[in-house]
């Protein structure tokens, strides 16, 4: 028997803000302590809870393996702000910075009564004042976006300005809404022909519990940046909890969003967010953005305690790797094999992925690639393991990647 | 097409006629809770024009399932995996052909992803042919972050527990970058899918009122789309870009490359027997 160790599963680097990934290989991400069963026990099980032990193993086509994209930026050319019926009627101000903007409202309450949207009235950047007919090139009604199947909330209307409207300030009113005292909406810009483009890119898509989420955002039109934005930051949870972020300004124009995360997982499946608003002068105009990325908040509740080993066991090769729990769940291992093929050329043989049930303590996770997948894809040593991926399935946390 | 031609290359190389086993399809419907997709989701007309393509028109079924939920829940994949394991195992289908919509496709892909979360999940697997996705949401929308816009810094916590289903929730670009990277197979840089995942591609709406075109799966549906439209990019279906339908598997084909008078098909009109797209899903089976 012949056994080749593959590669060290070692924490690896922190994923960097500049976020282009060479070829295939993700960004690494390994927990630096395991949770205490506590700690372990307040993650809940939203995920799979079947005791069956399974494995797949099948070949790969390395013709299907394409770059890996750059970390996730999130972009945006919109903002909204919460306004209240009796500044509906009085008529509030926005500012879109190329024609064409599109406009939403949307009654925060259910109660708050729906606007009619053939009834606004938009004071123009000119200083004329138009009728929804004038003014709109496109709108829809409540009806409208409901049967469309966009789940914007109830009574939900939009409108796209024409493009004589222009662009630069305008005021949007609704003179005859009837509504209660303290109804509110959501007025939502969505400047679509705009080059101010608000973007926000997270430091790791993956926060461990005790760790701190960072994203550095940048507002930039035709490809610079446009200095002097200030903003608000919050977190905020599955769950519902919300915190407050530091902002800082960099010296290249962005800013950098910090907060620690000693919290407890939440109690509702999901990714946490990152939200940002901005607001910079842009030739004497207030303009607004607002832009939000996700990650996920994981409690470590499992990590690799060796190398991912590799034996030959009569053709056939054995994967076996150790893992160390925090808590009895569903979990699975994941990876790439690589091995020489018939020419000689360095590729991917199998997709690897075993999952079982294990208790708290220390386990393996086995799997197995059989000989005649070796054999018919004309593969031979040396194999290498790539791509290794721990996941809890029970809580739906990705625990390990490298 | 080129999906086609390697069905037929495969045959051939295969000498395994895919016609010695039993057929059978299955729709699988979008985001939402349906209780009788195949009458309100896809409309009669068009499933039974479908099914007319297989040896027996009796073998196929209509999911449904609460994709209100997130796509590995038990009432989104959970529920699929159940009612596509009894219709294999009762019907005794061992060539699966599933036609997905919208979201329909994610949660398809989530069992094919994870191959190892279920264990009803092999054997579904093991038993697909291909899938059919119709305009799949493989990369998210901009629509569901315009959706749920201002539910932080805006809203009570009421707002924004209560607001909108996680489907939607999932459906936002972000987040479906995050499971991409990390739960799904298929999209740029991941392994790709166990089985084929080809998408059909729906690259614009029509709403002249004039054009009876844009009355096909329902006028005042695609007027709405019009204004969602402004979310997205020049090539979308009014609900979808063409990257994100194209964003996972394969992409069989642009709606225009195929379809009767060579119209688009609209995010409605993709689940609905509008030019010729019914009879385009036929001949696959």
């Amino acid at each position: 028997m012949r056994r080749l160790l593959t590669f060290v599963l070692l924490a690896a680097a922190a994923a960097s803000f500049a976020g282009t990934r060479a070829g295939s290989d993700p960004v690494a991400l390994s927990p630096a302590f395991l949770a205490t069963p506590a700690e372990a026990a307040e993650a809940g099980l939203f995920g799979s809870v079947d005791r069956t032990p399974l494995a797949d193993v099948r070949p790969v086509a390395y013709e299907a393996l394409l770059p890996e994209p750059p970390t996730h930026v999130a972009e945006s050319r919109e903002f909204w702000r919460r306004v209240s019926a009796e500044d509906l009627r009085e008529g509030v101000e926005f500012a879109a910075t190329a024609p064409e903007a599109v406009v939403r409202l949307s009654p925060v309450e259910s109660g708050a009564p729906w606007v009619s949207v053939d009834r606004l009235l938009v004071g123009v950047p000119s200083g004329q004042t138009l009728t929804a007919h004038e003014a709109f090139a496109r709108w829809a009604t409540p009806e409208h976006l409901r049967q469309a199947g966009a789940a914007f909330p109830e009574g939900t209307c939009a409108f796209r300005l024409a493009p004589e409207a222009g662009s630069g300030r305008f005021r949007l009113s609704a003179p005859g809404l009837d509504a209660p005292e303290g109804s509110t909406y959501l007025l939502h810009v969505l400047d679509a022909r705009s080059d101010l483009i608000l973007s926000l890119q997270a430091g790791s898509d993956t926060v461990f519990r005790g760790g701190g989420v960072s994203a550095r955002a940048w507002l930039a039109e035709a490809g610079s940046f446009v200095a002097g934005i200030s903003g608000d930051a919050e977190i905020s949870s599955p769950d519902g909890r919300r915190w407050s972020a530091e902002v800082r300004s960099l010296g290249d124009g962005s800013v950098r969003v910090d907060h620690p995360l000693r919290v407890s997982p939440a109690e509702r499946p999901g990714l946490w967010e990152v939200h940002l608003r901005v607001t910079a002068d842009r030739g004497g105009e207030r303009v607004q953005r607002d832009v939000h990325t996700a990650f996920a908040y994981v409690v470590p509740t499992a990590r690799p305690t060796g190398d991912v080993r590799l034996a030959v066991k009569k053709g056939s090769l054995a994967l076996r790797a150790p893992v160390e729990t925090a808590a009895p769940g569903r979990y699975a291992l994941q990876c790439m094999v690589w091995a020489t093929d018939g020419t000689g050329e360095r590729r991917p043989m199998a997709r690897v992925e075993t999952a079982v049930w294990l208790e708290e303590g220390r386990g393996v996770l086995r799997a197995e690639i059989p000989a005649g997948l070796i054999r018919e894809g004309g593969f031979h040593p040396p194999y290498e393991v790539r791509d290794i991926r721990l996941v809890d399935q029970s809580r739906l946390f990705l625990l390990y990647r490298n | 097409m080129g999906k086609r031609v390697l069905v037929v290359l495969a045959l051939l190389a295969a000498a395994l006629p895919l016609s010695a086993g039993v057929t059978g399809v299955a729709f699988v419907h979008g985001t939402g809770s349906q209780t009788n997709a195949y009458v309100d989701y896809w409309t009669t007309s068009m499933v039974d024009s479908v099914r007319q393509g297989l040896p027996d028109p009796s073998k196929f079924l209509v999911v449904n399932c609460d994709f209100t939920q997130y796509m590995w829940a038990p009432g989104a994949a959970g529920c699929l995996a159940d009612q596509l394991y009894t219709f294999i195992t009762a019907k005794g289908i061992t060539d699966l052909v599933v036609i997905t919509h919208s979201n329909g496709g994610n949660v398809m892909r989530w069992i094919l992803s994870n191959p190892t979360y279920d264990w009803r999940y092999p054997l579904i697997i093991g038993k697909i042919r291909w899938v059919n996705a119709l305009a799949p949401s493989s990369l998210g929308t901009p629509l569901a972050n315009a959706v749920m816009a201002g539910t932080v810094f805006e809203q009570s916590l009421g707002w924004l527990l209560g607001y909108q289903n996680d489907a939607v929730r999932m459906q936002q670009t972000d987040w479906m970058a995050y499971y991409n990277a990390n739960y799904l197979l298929g999209t740029a840089g991941r392994p790709s899918l166990p089985k084929g995942f080809w998408d059909v591609v729906g690259t614009d709406v029509e709403t002249a009122v004039w054009d009876p075109d844009s009355y096909c799966g329902g006028y005042s549906l695609n007027l709405g789309l019009e204004i969602t439209q402004a979310w997205l990019n020049s090539c979308s279906d009014g609900f979808l870009n063409c990257t994100s339908q194209a964003g996972a598997g394969t992409v069989w084909f642009y709606d225009e490359d195929y379809t009767s008078g060579d119209e688009p098909l609209s995010h409605n009109q993709s689940r609905r027997k509008c030019f010729g797209l019914d009879v385009i899903l036929r001949n696959d089976l």
